[in-house]
């Protein structure tokens, strides 16, 4: 069935595959690009995926498809919902995922709701996932090609938006994906993917959070401490750690030691053995359920804690208020507060959420009566 | 075929133009040269730039061919402004194109002293302001004759005469206004006036700086060309097309923007008809004759300009220039319209081949636009599909 969609070309080879792969089959295809930062600054690299050279290369891309294609801003949505929440999260001592909102709310929130205004039926992208019809409605799934599996950051289209998402590259492989564009006469073929945050070219998420937040507390050298509460050793700014991390923390130790937590209030960051890394049990917010009705129950599910992480078992007790605890059953995976909790029943991603860093709260909450 | 309806952005190349400009890129000379290739060439350029001398009204001045309007803008601002003996004052229009803000902004950045002259709010430039401006008495003032965005003329002949009462140089840019309403450089006393061909049919990236003779200028581009004032090899298909297409301008000129005023009149009261949320800008000002800019309901005015153009309707969302951009133009908001109003502009500019049907067919679409863009329209839309 020939359907009207609008792709959203970020100026990279999968985004333009994605709209080669759609006016192969037949669609009437439209391309637009999201303008969302830093257009036109200095400090915009090749790499970052919203320079001028992106915008260009989505141009010349949907020129060499002979398809219409737009440039439309959102840059102050992108600043409200993505680099400030950013921003905020670290100086709460998180490690949050920036391209988890900007899916969930530029992506797919915003841009499908100004392609439905223009008469559109859909809105794809170049993500690896794939869209599964079922009984009970369109399902959230793993890519094809496990390898490049994005479904991850997916997690928070709302789920009555979802029978209006395409993707085109869910059932393909990247060297698929790269054929495609050349096939097409693509120029981005063969470009190099971008690794980088988009505004964060560089990946000094420290540096860029000290710039914006000026003189927080947080951005300021404090001390190491070990689970005693001892001073162990000197930290640049609790901005600059994240749960989990092991390397550059400058602390002398027989065994290697690991960020068990980040406490942006004292700016303190707090060191211990990998065996103190690990966590039975964590607090969830945000809560969006993308393939299924919210759970009312406990339920057991396999649970990701990071990008590229191999989802573990973990039995999910929802608390109604867009909460809910998970309690590991084998593996005490590191989880990092401000990283996204995601919910997978095999191939299908159930939804997810935000790990959130009140560990504490969620040990009192689980063990009263 | 889609329509175009954005000829303030550029307009179609004349047909004659495209064969004057042939003729030319198969000539050899350069214009400078000593030979007789060069005087063929040298030739071609003297007759086009008298007829851009008498399109803008100006057959005694100087002309300096540039490389585009903006570069003439440029140079009629910063070139005619570091050359001229006042203070270094510059008295400018709050309501210019990006090209005079910005060239204001170099003056700026060179320790002048740059005063912005608020509009009304249709848009006009009143001539007591500025008069209340010219003390101390600033070096350059420049004032454009018809805004690119809204098609609101300035009184530029009355500053003119306030201007050499007190001495200062006036330049205008009147870019978007050359060929389509009469540019009359000598009768309003201007110092200095831009111009450029691609909005009167000519091609893209030549433009002049006109001048009166006794007026003083620095290159911006140095070089020996131009009589020393723009450097660079002349253009020669360019500047040849600039020359056809001042002259198809010219002839004619009065009955054309006559017709194409009727055609926007009917276009504007069928807007007020069927879309009484719409507001023309600059409704109660003088305006070019081929140019309505329109504002919406920030509610129902989303991605108005892609909407239309998957319609078929290729207008712009005020300066071709700011494309891309959703930050609200300051000509809008110097006229006190606010920003989630102005976000929602469209700029409608006519030709000499749009026809009554066009602007019918357009109007419906906008009709259809305005309905469909509403947020309550994209949820029920959303709540059908599920």
């Amino acid at each position: 069935m020939n359907e009207r969609i609008l792709v959203a070309m970020s100026g990279g080879v999968d985004s333009a595959a994605a709209a080669a792969l759609l006016v192969e089959a037949g669609h009437t295809v439209v391309g637009a690009t999201l303008k969302l930062w830093c257009y036109g600054d200095a400090q915009a690299t090749p790499r970052s995926c919203c320079s001028l050279r992106d915008i260009e290369d989505a141009k010349a891309s949907a020129a060499a498809l002979a398809i219409p294609h737009y440039v439309l801003d959102e840059e102050a949505g992108f600043d409200r919902e993505v680099v400030t929440p950013f921003v905020n999260a670290y100086l709460a001592g998180e490690t949050p995922n920036p391209c988890v909102r900007c899916n969930t709310h530029l992506k797919f929130g915003g841009l499908l709701r100004r392609a439905r205004g223009l008469g559109f039926d859909a809105v794809a992208t170049g993500h690896y996932a794939r869209l599964e019809q079922t009984p009970r409605g369109p399902v959230l799934a793993r890519a094809a090609d496990r390898a490049k599996d994005q479904s991850y950051v997916l997690w928070g289209i709302a789920r009555e938006d979802l029978a209006a998402c395409r993707f085109p590259l869910g059932s393909r492989t990247k060297a698929q994906a790269r054929e495609a564009a050349r096939r097409a006469g693509l120029a981005v073929a063969e470009k190099r993917e971008s690794q980088d945050i988009c505004f964060v070219p560089g990946g000094g998420y420290g540096a860029f959070v000290t710039a914006r937040a000026g003189d927080a507390p947080q951005t300021r050298p404090g001390e190491v401490v070990d689970t005693e509460g001892r001073v162990v050793g000197t930290h640049r700014g609790a901005v600059h750690y994240t749960v989990g991390q092991r390397r550059g923390l400058g602390v002398a130790s027989p065994e290697p030691v690991y960020v068990l937590r980040v406490d942006a209030a004292r700016n303190r960051v707090v060191v211990g053995p990998r065996s103190r890394a690990g966590t039975d049990t964590m607090p969830v917010r945000e809560l969006n359920w993308v393939s299924c009705d919210s759970p009312v129950a406990p339920f057991t599910a396999a649970v990701a804690v990071r990008y590229r992480a191999a989802p573990v078992p973990a039995r999910i007790t929802p608390s109604g208020d867009g909460r809910a605890t998970v309690s590991f059953l084998e593996a005490r995976p590191v989880a990092s507060p401000g990283q996204s909790a995601v919910f997978y029943d095999g191939e299908t991603v159930l939804g997810g959420g935000v790990i959130d860093g009140n560990r504490e709260a969620g040990k009192t909450e689980s063990s009263l009566p | 075929m889609p329509v175009y309806l954005d000829h303030n952005a550029t307009s179609p190349c004349r047909p004659r133009v495209v064969r004057a400009m042939a003729a030319a890129a198969r000539m050899v000379g350069n214009p400078s040269s000593i030979h007789r290739f060069g005087q063929e060439a040298r030739a071609a350029v003297d007759a086009a730039r008298r007829a851009v001398c008498a399109v803008v009204g100006g057959p005694s001045g100087d002309l300096v061919f540039t490389g585009s309007g903006t570069e003439s803008v440029h140079l009629g601002i910063v070139g005619a402004g570091e050359a001229a003996p006042g203070g270094r004052r510059l008295v400018i229009s709050a309501v210019e194109h990006a090209a005079g803000r910005d060239s204001a902004g170099v003056l700026a950045a060179r320790g002048w002293d740059v005063v912005w002259i608020p509009p009304d709010e249709n848009g006009r430039i009143d001539p007591g302001a500025v008069k209340a401006a010219l003390n101390p008495v600033p070096a350059l003032v420049s004032v454009m004759h018809a805004n690119n965005e809204t098609g609101v003329v300035q009184p530029v002949a009355e500053i003119a005469a306030l201007c050499r009462e007190r001495g200062a140089l006036f330049h205008v840019d009147a870019v978007q206004s050359v060929g389509k309403i009469p540019v009359l450089a000598e009768t309003w006393g201007a110092d200095l006036v831009s111009v450029a061909a691609h909005k009167m049919g000519g091609p893209a990236g030549v433009g002049a700086l006109w001048k009166r003779r006794e007026t003083p200028l620095l290159a911006v581009v140095p070089g020996s060309q131009e009589g020393g004032r723009r450097g660079g090899t002349h253009a020669l298909p360019a500047i040849v097309g600039f020359g056809a297409a001042a002259r198809a301008a010219a002839a004619g000129m009065e009955e054309r923007a006559l017709r194409i005023t009727a055609l926007r009149e009917g276009f504007e009261a069928r807007v007020a008809r069927m879309l009484p949320e719409a507001r023309v800008t600059g409704e109660g000002a003088p305006r070019l004759p081929n140019t309505t800019h329109l504002t919406f309901d920030p509610a129902c005015g989303a991605d108005l300009v892609v909407a239309l153009d998957l319609e078929g309707f290729a207008v712009s969302s005020g300066s071709a220039c700011r494309a891309g951009s959703a930050e609200p133009s300051p000509v809008l908001l110097a006229m006190g319209i606010d920003a989630a109003r102005a976000r929602t502009a469209i700029r409608v500019s006519l030709g000499p081949e749009t026809t009554t049907d066009d602007l019918a067919g357009f109007t419906d679409a906008l009709v259809r636009r305005t309905a469909a863009t509403t947020p309550e329209a994209g949820w029920n839309r959303a709540g059908a599909g599920a």
